[in-house]
């Protein structure tokens, strides 16, 4: 405002220039610095936020809210406090009437840590509101009332005041169970500690350190990952050149009932997938499978670990084609006929033609949606569940077969054996790896940085 | 203003709609919180009970309603369709959240689950005698635990031998040592007359190369392939005795010949998982001879590549289109039948269906052949229970309900509607049960049927159970070696799981 910004100290920047009695007033009841300042809208604003936690929490607790006989004190804490002391103590009573069940005491101590970092955020803003509007009366001999404080705030900010309460359901909505799901990683939560028969305890980085000390599961850690890694990669690649042959195939000039070479193409694609997968499973299969009936031969198609892959891939290629056939088609068909004229008259050929401007042009558009089924094939569940199982078996690894994905070993680790700890830094690791490959591959696609 | 008055409001609406989730207090209720009325022989209700019933069979769910209506007409009973396994992933969130159903179905494993998540009310031991008193007791061993009781048993099943009467009555006997076998006329009246002994069946059915003769009645409705009457080779696999061997439930009695049980003999001791022990190891070389072998030994499954090729698809399922003569499975195969391929049949005239067929004409249920040592292979029963929320509002209610439902009327229903074999000690009281040879099969081999395990162990021992065939079938392990492995197998699993 009227000190240049670079000047200003870091605590400048969040409590305002200097710290004056209006904001000592803001700093000990919200709002009252501003009543100093006479103004008095934005005072009632801060203040009512500030009522709202207060009562909110007198509210909630044994003050006023109904109190069962017996009951824990503990349990007649105010919504606050209560979520503090939840997430730091996990709990307290066990067994009895009246037992803390710890994974509620995160999820609600994660709501109530959010919502005091909003009022965290109130507060800190009210006495930097306090300080800079008592300087600015020091300096100019102005005030500003609410409303003019109001249309300039809507006038600079008006996207941030819009967004805002989004921006809280979002964090309670999307952002807390993530959390909690990270959380989860360190704590005990297994199947000999369940809730609310049991108490969790915090322990640290424990899951983490058996992950990668423990040469079983360190074993199988490597072993799913790099297996994960490669099916993605060679899945999306797969899909996505094959995608590409056949749409250029079918859109070839020279190629005649092209509608109906399409229907039969997309067929596959209208099956729901877990349908065709469970009759894969069958067809494959070595010693009654139509196929290697069919063959005569006795070909372990889904019991082999490298045949197993390598029918994964095919099966998903099959699934997987005609999205990016129809994909490319529709791509294709909306290109701009004058590059091809031109670079017939330049007297390119049609290999020329295809990878100096088919090609490229086609990448800058699809590679986002590259990037999204490189993480799709990383997580895909669905085809290894169904088809596989994640067999065949591999006796060095913990609950993983050959073609298990890091997704469905976290899947058996939970359904089957309960090791919620394990398989949330499972996740965790897992939510790294995409995070990373797709962050950095969006942020250099054409198609993101023409948005930005 | 209107726009500040706008982003206020919001605010404080989000807020309150965060008030408004923040649950209400639920306590956990134990047996002392239960008042019994001696004279009219229930629990008190309280005031303004109501009750919820989490079942997943509307029809049944209607019948039970109606009784319940006409018995207690003050005390509503809705009830919502929630799948008996989801019921324990729901119930450990709505559970203390206070949105559970009261009373609810579910298998027995989740009772384990939910016993040890403090999710199962511990019934009083008034409830738990008389549930005793009228229910069989391999269904209500697997709801007690410790010496209490967690839940009521509903319906019972386990697997037995389910044969194909028109196919066994084609094939010739069987040479066994069994006393009454010697002279019968076919496999059927062997089979059926238990006239056979487990080990001469299996040796039969290996030397006869597992194959069905092409002269059995409707060869042409029971193959895709059948040229001049000879059904081709391809088809013609496995189909005199074929069942899921890629799971331990199946294969555990081939393991109990000499007395094993899994987790001693109250299937609840997770030290005793004793998968190396001598009885195993006898019990093993007894039948991989000819039986599994190693799978270029194996004279039963001649040409099976892996043990896990052979699932539902191609056991069961073929059983169930008539391509299969025997199998080991459960009721739900029958009902699969009943519901699925016998009005097909009908319809289309195969299999000499006519409207006056029934389906045990067909299909018959017997037990497990005994071993040749006089000793009955001991299945796994499994259990449909009722289980009561410890985080109900209404104990003595939904214990009224726990005790309505396992009361004759609704066993009954059990059996009509449900279609399932009520748990009751005293069969006689469900009418056509009696009659019923279907029923009465699994029920025979019932009697050499012990509980599940309802610990958390009991959840780990299914693959290392399951692996002690697959290492010597598919891993050509010697017997010792596949023990040792499979034992070890159960102790890594431990250790990952927690337990120190």
């Amino acid at each position: 405002m009227h000190s240049v910004n670079k000047h200003k100290k870091w605590w400048q920047k969040i409590i305002g220039d200097k710290m004056t009695l209006s904001g000592v007033f803001s700093f000990f009841i919200m709002g009252l610095g501003q009543f100093r300042n006479r103004q008095i809208a934005k005072g009632i604003f801060f203040f009512g936020i500030q009522l709202i936690y207060v009562l909110f929490e007198i509210m909630t607790s044994s003050l006023v809210a109904k109190v069962i006989p017996g009951q824990p004190k503990a349990w007649g804490y105010g919504f606050f406090r209560k979520g503090l002391w939840g997430i730091y103590t996990l709990g307290e009573s066990t067994g009895g009437r009246f037992r803390d069940n710890s994974t509620m005491l995160i999820i609600e101590g994660l709501i109530a840590i959010m919502l005091l970092l909003v009022y965290l955020f109130f507060w800190i803003y009210n006495i930097k509101d306090a300080n800079n509007t008592h300087l600015r009366y020091l300096e100019t001999g102005q005030r500003q009332t609410s409303k003019e404080f109001l249309d300039e705030l809507l006038e600079k900010s008006f996207a941030y005041v819009i967004i805002g309460p989004a921006l809280i359901l979002l964090m309670l909505i999307s952002i807390m169970p993530i959390l909690f799901g990270v959380l989860i990683a360190f704590t005990n939560y297994d199947a000999y500690h369940l809730t609310p028969a049991n108490l969790l305890d915090w322990v640290g980085f424990e899951n983490f350190k058996k992950l990668f000390t423990y040469t079983r599961w360190k074993n199988t850690f490597i072993g799913v990952t790099l297996w994960t890694i490669s099916w993605a990669t060679l899945a999306t690649f797969t899909t996505f050149f094959g995608g590409l042959f056949l749409a250029i195939i079918v859109n070839n000039k020279y190629v005649s009932f092209k509608r109906f070479w399409r229907t039969i193409l997309i067929i596959p694609w209208a099956i729901p997938g877990m349908i065709s997968l469970l009759v894969f499973s069958n067809f494959f299969n070595q010693t009654y499978g139509p196929l290697n009936q069919m063959l005569g031969k006795s070909i372990p198609w889904l019991n082999e670990p490298m045949h197993a892959r390598a029918t994964l891939l095919i099966i998903n290629f099959w699934l997987g084609v005609p999205y990016f056939m129809m994909l490319m088609s529709g791509l294709l068909t909306s290109f701009d006929k004058t590059l091809y004229e031109a670079a017939k008259v330049d007297g390119a050929t049609n290999t020329q033609i295809f990878w100096k401007i088919t090609f490229p042009i086609l990448l800058t558009q699809v590679l986002p949606l590259l990037v999204m089924s490189f993480a799709h094939n990383f997580n895909n569940f669905g085809a290894v569940f169904f088809l596989t199982n994640g067999g065949p078996r591999n006796n060095n690894y913990e609950y993983a077969g050959h073609t298990d994905l890091l997704i469905s070993w976290i899947y058996k680790m939970t359904v089957d054996f309960k090791m919620y700890n394990m398989a949330s830094v499972m996740s965790f690791v897992i939510f790294l790896i995409i995070g990373t490959i797709s962050v950095f591959n969006f942020s250099r696609t054409k198609a993101f940085k023409e948005e930005f | 203003m209107k726009k500040f008055f706008i982003v206020f409001l919001v605010f404080t609406s989000l807020v309150l709609l965060v008030s408004c989730t923040g649950k209400k207090k639920v306590t956990a209720k134990f047996a002392d919180d239960l008042v019994w009325n001696e004279k009219k022989g229930e629990y008190e209700f309280e005031k303004g009970a109501e009750l919820t019933l989490w079942t997943d069979n509307e029809a049944f769910a209607e019948k039970v309603k109606a009784l319940w209506k006409a018995k207690y007409p003050d005390v509503p009973l809705k009830w919502e369709n929630v799948g008996s396994v989801d019921v324990a992933e729901k119930l450990k969130l709505d559970g203390p959240a206070g949105l559970g159903g009261d009373v609810f179905f579910i298998p027995h494993n989740s009772i384990v689950d939910l016993r040890e998540t403090g999710l199962l009310f511990e019934f009083h031991d008034r409830d738990a005698q008389y549930i005793k008193n009228i229910m069989l007791e391999s269904s209500y061993t697997v709801t007690l635990y410790n010496g209490k009781m967690y839940a009521a048993p509903s319906s019972v099943e386990n697997i037995a031998l389910v044969y194909n009467k028109q196919i066994l009555a084609a094939i010739p006997a069987c040479e066994t040592t069994h006393p009454n076998g010697q002279n019968a006329e076919n496999l059927l009246k062997q089979v059926e007359g238990e006239k056979i002994y487990l080990e001469d069946l299996l040796k039969c059915v290996a030397e006869r190369g597992n194959k069905l003769p092409n002269d059995i009645p409707y060869v042409a409705d029971r193959f895709e392939e059948v040229t001049n009457g000879v059904i081709s080779e391809v088809e013609n696999k496995h189909t005199l005795l074929a069942w899921q061997l890629y799971d331990a439930y199946h294969n555990y009695p081939f393991l109990t010949k000499y007395g094993y049980r899994v987790f001693g003999p109250t299937n609840n001791d997770p030290t005793k998982f004793n998968i190396t022990d001598d009885t195993v190891k006898r019990s093993i070389t007894d039948f991989t001879g000819t039986w599994y072998g190693n799978k270029d030994g194996s004279q039963l499954f001649p040409g099976l590549a892996k043990i896990d090729d052979m699932g539902w698809d191609q056991s069961v399922a073929r059983f169930q289109k008539g391509q299969v003569a025997m199998t080991f499975t459960g009721p739900w195969a029958i009902s699969d039948i009943i519901n699925n391929y016998f009005p097909k049949w009908l319809e289309e005239g195969k299999m000499g269906v006519t409207s006056t067929t029934k389906v045990s004409d067909i299909f018959g249920v017997t037990a497990i052949p005994k071993f040749n040592n006089n000793v009955n292979p001991t299945t796994f029963s499994g259990v449909q229970v009722t289980g009561m929320n410890i985080y109900t509002n209404y104990p003595n209610a939904a214990m009224n309900l726990i005790r309505f439902l396992v009361s004759d009327e609704v066993m009954r229903e059990v059996y009509l509607t449900l279609g399932k074999i009520p748990a009751v000690a005293d069969s006689s009281k469900i009418p056509g049960l009696k009659d019923d040879p279907i029923s009465q099969g699994f029920l025979e081999q019932s009697k050499f049927s012990h509980a599940m395990p309802v610990i958390q162990e009991g959840n780990y021992m299914w693959d290392p159970l399951r692996d002690v065939w697959t290492y010597i079938f598919n891993d050509k392990m010697t017997i010792e070696q596949a023990q040792q492995k499979s034992a070890s197998d159960y102790q890594k699993k431990l250790e990952d799981a927690g337990r120190s």
